[in-house]
């Protein structure tokens, strides 16, 4: 089963927390080394016809334009991780994975903020918390349609979870091992 | 009694502060008139329309963001047709422009 975490080693606050995230899971960091692990990126809500450059210049300008630098958290960042076995199930086809990615970024935007997704294979022996392949969510705390800030308790952490497992289960192969059952 | 009624109750509506605004003799005139016609003191006329201008002026931004945002999938989706489909360089370029041109309106904000 997919592993839904939520990224809460920082805070998020200072006003370079959206540059840093975007381009850490876009890999277009200065000096970046390691752009050949990313797959691909898309978002909802923000232009991805375009460069980083972009999503976070609209970010930060929805964010401004709520006052955010009395608000707490700029972003909420949250990475699903994918086993080898279940990227098996999705036919080790990315293209698949990517419509996985952009299902469950719908979630954050239905429910009114904006969401930049990248998709992720690291290397064996890389140091990430989150190895092989895996789907990093950034999303902006500010709801663009009532300004409010994004909340969410363990509850609705817990049931983003299962969604995102079912929506990853609808693209997935059927189990060889469970159509051999008899019931 | 409907008199002192009327008394007692602009009574508890104090009014203590003071706002000042230094203005041309044109736009005096034209708050003068436009008071006039709304039957209105020309101060208590300026006030309803700072406040009424900031409530219409806090929907219309949310509803320019859910604008905005709206036309930046549409554009992405434009974007993602256009991967797979052969279109004339004009058409393009044209298409390009327009998403520059969505991208000023963000500063904008």
């Amino acid at each position: 089963m997919a592993m839904l975490i939520t990224m809460n080693k920082g805070k998020y606050t200072n006003k370079d927390a959206v540059e840093n995230v975007i381009r850490y899971i876009t890999r277009t960091r200065a000096m970046e080394d390691r752009a050949d692990e990313q797959i691909a990126w898309g978002g909802w809500g923000i232009g991805i016809y375009q460069t980083p450059e972009l999503v976070i210049e609209q970010f930060c300008g929805l964010q401004k334009n709520h006052r955010i630098e009395k608000r707490g958290s700029r972003i909420f960042h949250e990475v699903l991780g994918i086993t080898e076995k279940e990227f098996g199930r999705l036919g080790h086809d990315y293209n698949r994975v990517y419509q996985v990615a952009v299902n469950c970024a719908q979630y954050y935007f239905a429910m009114g903020h904006q969401v930049v997704f990248a998709i992720h294979n690291a290397k064996d022996g890389c140091l990430e918390r989150n190895k092989g392949l895996h789907i990093h969510f950034v999303v902006n705390t500010i709801n663009f349609a009532t300004g409010n800030k994004w909340h969410s308790n363990l509850r609705e952490n817990w049931q983003r979870d299962r969604f995102f497992n079912d929506i990853m289960r609808r693209f997935m192969d059927p189990d060889p091992l469970e159509s051999e059952l008899p019931f | 009694m409907e008199q002192e009624a009327e008394k007692l109750r602009k009574k508890t509506e104090w009014k203590n502060e003071t706002v000042t605004a230094r203005v041309t003799s044109e736009e005096k005139e034209k708050i003068r008139k436009q008071a006039e016609k709304e039957k209105k003191s020309a101060s208590q006329y300026m006030v309803d329309a700072a406040l009424a201008g900031m409530e219409r002026r806090s929907s219309k931004d949310k509803k320019r963001v859910w604008i905005l945002i709206n036309n930046q999938n549409i554009l992405n989706d434009i974007f993602t047709i256009l991967r797979d489909e052969t279109v004339s360089e004009e058409l393009y370029g044209k298409i390009t422009e327009l998403a520059e041109e969505e991208n000023k309106l963000w500063q904008c904000l």
